[in-house]
């Protein structure tokens, strides 16, 4: 499924054979996309006007302050909320509800504590009835992509909060969805965990080519890790630029130093009006 | 020691669920702990405690040998002749016997009362419409002090074994019922998403997710419930019965047998430190997950 048996620990940073860019994942497309909670004098535009679309296999990062409605954008991606008005198009199907094609992390693991890192990495599994032969291997394998060999059978309590996420990632990861919404999965780590996530990520999502939507209200993490920067602005939530992030991949932490990153940087920044 | 509100033993409203008692939990802090650790700090925490208990027994001792006006020996007794009573009475068949009949209709009352209100519980929580019809009745009946439905339960089912297991059951119904109810009604909102993304069905999302978040809180209400059935039980016994632990105690104190009385009594306390000991063991195992010391809500 997502590698290819033979893979190990440290070819994983490159691409599979010659294709640096493989498309791959589902692309979204947000078709004048109106999102209003309460009723009259309640009445809250969480989204208005949303119309853009991604090509597949991009990493898209949704930037903007609290209130500028990138979490509802992704739990109507996720299809958890229905739009008032438009709809979202994941790999050219209208969302609906839910769907085993895509994949949610959230901020906090949600891990079970009942269920050591195995079985909370097979509830996908668990509740899609697959009682495949290869399940072990394929939570080996995911499990060797974040670098948690060693630990399948500690509880989630055991492990500290960079862990746990990792847990959260490979229990994303062994659905192959192939759309994976992650919802600030960093943002409750400490800032030295959470920029080392950050690049094991970069280098996860490189080797798997899936199309990935990033919350985060981080600058720099969102130009670290995407090839697309949705910029949002609230009151009512809105697209307020689309920025083409054109690093070189694969993304190492001293890009992080680079003046073109600064750059991209200072934009977005500028158009959030922070600096 | 046990984490159990005497406000609710005279059937005072406890409508917050019992929780898990934070107090003599130190011996299980971490879930790395060792065994060897564990250990060392049962045996302090046994240490400190016989200190406490023999310092306190002394005191008394001490006190028995004032003037009778200030302290009336002959109805407070004292160590030197409630130990050596406490040695007979353990070795005395007759007292096994009735604090045999004690346990039979503890375990009977609350094997009862437990269920009932387990059952009703899950219910109420899982099913709307029994939550309308029946919560209103459960908070009256909660506000009931149900120690006051003695007299009924004697008139109902006689004296004997019958009217004090109802009474033991009436008791413990209602922690497991309001902790069942608590328990399956909070869910993590996140772990909801999460198993809503996963297309998780609404039995799925019971199986997988709700009854072991419940467990915990299920638990501790279990846990008050056993020590409840054995205060209906001995209620049960002062006012109706010709055998048990509790009329051993009514007779003693009915003949100021009192180092016999205070011999039963410890034999009591440490009964009910028993069944807590084995409950808190059973919980270890069947909420593993929940070994530290953060409280579940």
């Amino acid at each position: 499924m997502m590698t290819n048996g033979e893979t190990s620990a440290v070819d994983l940073g490159t691409p599979p054979s010659g294709d640096p860019r493989r498309p791959a994942g589902a692309g979204l497309a947000y078709e004048s996309i109106r999102k209003v909670f309460g009723k009259g004098a309640d009445e809250f535009v969480a989204l208005d006007d949303i119309d853009f679309s991604t090509t597949p296999g991009d990493f898209v990062s949704l930037v903007g302050p609290s209130g500028c409605g990138k979490s509802t954008l992704l739990k109507l991606t996720a299809g958890l909320l229905n739009p008032t008005a438009g709809s979202v198009l994941v790999g050219g199907k209208e969302i609906n509800g839910p769907r085993t094609d895509i994949g949610l992390m959230l901020q906090t693991s949600t891990l079970f504590p009942w269920r050591n890192v195995v079985e909370n990495i097979s509830l996908p599994l668990d509740i899609r009835r697959d009682r495949s032969k290869n399940r072990e291997a394929r939570i080996h394998e995911v499990l060797e992509l974040v670098g948690l060999t060693g630990f399948e059978y500690h509880y989630p309590r055991e492990l500290s909060g960079g862990m746990q996420q990792r847990v959260a990632l490979c229990r994303l990861l062994i659905s192959d969805p192939d759309l994976m919404l992650l919802d600030e999965p960093f943002g409750a780590l400490d800032e030295f965990t959470r920029e080392h996530l950050n690049t094991e990520l970069a280098r996860i999502c490189e080797h798997e080519h899936k199309t990935t939507l990033f919350v985060t209200h981080n600058v720099p993490e969102s130009v670290f890790l995407s090839d697309v920067v949705v910029v949002m602005g609230a009151h009512p939530g809105r697209v307020l630029e689309i920025i083409e992030v054109d690093l070189p991949r694969p993304r190492l932490p001293k890009l992080r130093d680079s003046p073109e990153f600064s750059e991209i940087c200072v934009r977005i920044r500028s158009i959030l009006g922070l600096s | 020691m046990l984490d159990v509100t005497s406000a609710s033993e005279v059937g005072l409203p406890e409508s917050p669920p019992v929780t898990r008692g934070k107090s003599h939990r130190g011996a299980r802090r971490t879930a790395k702990r060792s065994r060897s650790e564990r250990l060392r700090a049962l045996g302090r925490q046994t240490l400190l405690a016989a200190v406490t208990f023999g310092v306190l027994a002394l005191i008394w001792e001490l006190l028995s040998n004032a003037d009778p006006g200030f302290w009336p020996e002959i109805i407070l007794s004292k160590p030197s002749e409630i130990t050596p009573a406490f040695f007979e009475a353990i070795t005395t068949r007759f007292v096994w016997e009735n604090y045999w009949v004690t346990f039979q209709a503890t375990i009977l009352g609350f094997v009862l009362g437990a269920a009932a209100g387990f059952i009703l519980g899950l219910m109420i929580a899982l099913i709307p419409v029994f939550s309308e019809a029946f919560y209103p009745v459960v908070i009256l009946f909660q506000s009931t002090p149900r120690v006051a439905l003695a007299p009924v339960f004697i008139a109902w089912f006689g004296f004997g074994m019958s009217s004090k297991v109802a009474l033991a059951a009436t008791i413990c119904f209602f922690p497991v019922l309001v902790n069942t109810i608590t328990g399956l009604s909070h869910i993590d909102e996140n772990a909801m998403l999460l198993m809503r993304s996963l297309k998780a069905s609404r039995w799925q999302i019971f199986t997988h997710l709700r009854w072991f978040a419940a467990l915990p809180t299920i638990f501790a209400g279990l846990k008050a419930a056993l020590t409840f059935a054995l205060i209906g039980v001995i209620v049960g016994e002062l006012k109706a019965t010709n055998e048990g632990a509790g009329f051993l105690i009514e007779r003693g104190s009915f003949q100021l047998r009192m180092d016999d009385v205070f011999a039963y009594l410890g034999i009591l306390a440490l009964f009910g430190l028993l069944l807590y000991g084995i409950a808190n063991a059973v919980e270890r195992r069947v909420v593993f997950w929940q070994a530290g010391d953060a409280e579940h809500d």
